[in-house]
C-alpha cells in the first residue's frame, strides 16, 4: 500500500520540528530517505493536494501538510494543485 | 459514592485560544461563554475532570489505531500544533487524577469495553484548547480519554454513549463525596482538509444539542447514520462522539445550549453545552 508511505512520511513531518527544519531546507535529500516513488516525490514537492486526496490521503494529514508550507485552510485546494515548495 | 458535579459539551479547535480576535464579535462571545462556564466548574469544586476528546494524527497513526485510549500517567505533555506558543509545548504538564484514571480502565475492561491505556499520553488540542479555556491553572487533574473519531472504523455514537455509561457506574463506585466534572469536546459542523471546506450546518448543529438538552440522545443514536452525519455536518461532525461520551455518563439528565456560533472565520459551526447533573438518572 503505498499511499501508506506517503501518509507515514507526513506523519513523521508533522510531528518532528526538526524534521520539518531539514525538509525545508533539502527536500529532495528528506524525501530520498523515505521508500517513495518518483511520481509520489513529484506530488509531495509541488503539494498537490489534488493527487493527495485522488491517492485517498486521509484528509487531516493533507490539512497538515500543507500547514507546513502556510497555506490556509480555505486555500488548500482553490490555489492547487502545483504549487513550488517553499518555506513559511 | 463519587458523584457527577459539572457536565459539558465544548469546542476544540485552537482558534479558541489563537483566532478569538479574528473571529471579531462572535470570537468574543465563544471566549464570553467559555470564561461563564470556567466559573460554573470552579463552583463545582471537582476533584478531576474527565475529558473526551480525539486525535487528529498526532500520538496514532495507521501503524496503531485504538478506538479508545486513556492516559494512566502522571501527567500528560501537548504536541507541537502551532497553537500553544514553542516554550509552552515544550514545558507542558497538566497532572493526571491516576486513582480514577486506573479505576476507570480496570473498571471499563470488566464491564466489557476493552480500552487501551497509555502511561505517556501526549495530548493534542482537542484536550488542552478546552484545559487552557476552562482550568487554565492545571489545578484541577484530568482524565484524558482519545475516542477514534478520526480512523475508520470508528466506535458507533452508541458505543461512545455506553461507554460514558459505564463510567458513570464506576463513578457511583468510588469513594463517597468525589466530585467529578466530565467534557465532551469538538466541533460541530465542520470540514478537515477536503475541497467542501466551510460547510457549516446551523440547522443540524442546533438539532443535535437540543436532542442532546432534552435528554432525546437515543433519537441520535439509532437515528444517524454516518453517511448522514458526514453529509449533513462535514467529517469534522464526527467528534460529536465526544459529546455522546459526556452524555452518558450524565445519561438522562437535562441541559441548556450556553452558545452557538456558526464562525465562518473557523470554518466551524460552535456550540457549548452544559448538562445538570443533577437531573441524570443513576
Amino acid at each position: 500500500m503505498s499511499a501508506y508511505q506517503v501518509q507515514k512520511f507526513i506523519w513523521e513531518l508533522d510531528r518532528d520540528r526538526r524534521l520539518k527544519q531539514q525538509f525545508k531546507g533539502n527536500p529532495d535529500g528528506v524525501l530520498s530517505q523515505y521508500p517513495l516513488t518518483e511520481e509520489e516525490r513529484r506530488i509531495l514537492k509541488e503539494v498537490d493536494t489534488w493527487a493527495l486526496r485522488a491517492m485517498a490521503v486521509h484528509p487531516i494529514l493533507i490539512r497538515q501538510y500543507t500547514r507546513v508550507f502556510g497555506i490556509e485552510h480555505d486555500k488548500i485546494f482553490t490555489d492547487g494543485p502545483h504549487r513550488p515548495l517553499k518555506a513559511e | 459514592m463519587g458523584r457527577v458535579v459539572f457536565a459539558a459539551g465544548v469546542p476544540h479547535v485552537g482558534a479558541i485560544l489563537i483566532g478569538i480576535q479574528r473571529a471579531g464579535e462572535k470570537g468574543e462571545r465563544v471566549k464570553q461563554s467559555f470564561d461563564r462556564l470556567r466559573e460554573d466548574l470552579r463552583a463545582a469544586k471537582p476533584d478531576a475532570l474527565i475529558i473526551f476528546g480525539s486525535d487528529h494524527f498526532k500520538s496514532f497513526f495507521y501503524n496503531l489505531v485504538p478506538r479508545f485510549c486513556i492516559g494512566i500517567g502522571a501527567e500528560c505533555g501537548a504536541w507541537d500544533e502551532g497553537v500553544l506558543p514553542k516554550e509552552q509545548v515544550d514545558a507542558y504538564r497538566v497532572p493526571v487524577h491516576q486513582e480514577l484514571a486506573r479505576d476507570i480502565l480496570m473498571q471499563t475492561v470488566e464491564r466489557g469495553f476493552d480500552i487501551n491505556s497509555s502511561e505517556d499520553l501526549r495530548l493534542d488540542h482537542s484536550f488542552y484548547s478546552p484545559i487552557e479555556r476552562l482550568t487554565p491553572e492545571h489545578d484541577v487533574p484530568v482524565v484524558p480519554i482519545v475516542l477514534n473519531v478520526a480512523i475508520a472504523p470508528r466506535p458507533s455514537l452508541r458505543r461512545c454513549y455506553e461507554l460514558g455509561r459505564a463510567i458513570r457506574g464506576i463513578i457511583g463506585s468510588r469513594p463517597a463525596d468525589e466530585r467529578v466534572g466530565v467534557i465532551g469536546t469538538g466541533g460541530l459542523s465542520h470540514t478537515v482538509g477536503v475541497p467542501e471546506y466551510g460547510l457549516i450546518n446551523t440547522e443540524f448543529d442546533h438539532q443535535f444539542m437540543e436532542l442532546v438538552a432534552t435528554n432525546r440522545a437515543e433519537e441520535i443514536l439509532s437515528g444517524w447514520t454516518q453517511e448522514l452525519i458526514e453529509k449533513e455536518g462535514g467529517n469534522g461532525m464526527n467528534e460529536i462522539r465526544m459529546w455522546l461520551a459526556m452524555a452518558g455518563v450524565v445519561a438522562g439528565a437535562t441541559g441548556q445550549v450556553l452558545l452557538y456560533e456558526a464562525v465562518q472565520a473557523w470554518g466551524s459551526g460552535i456550540g457549548l453545552l452544559r448538562m445538570d447533573p443533577d437531573t441524570a438518572k443513576v
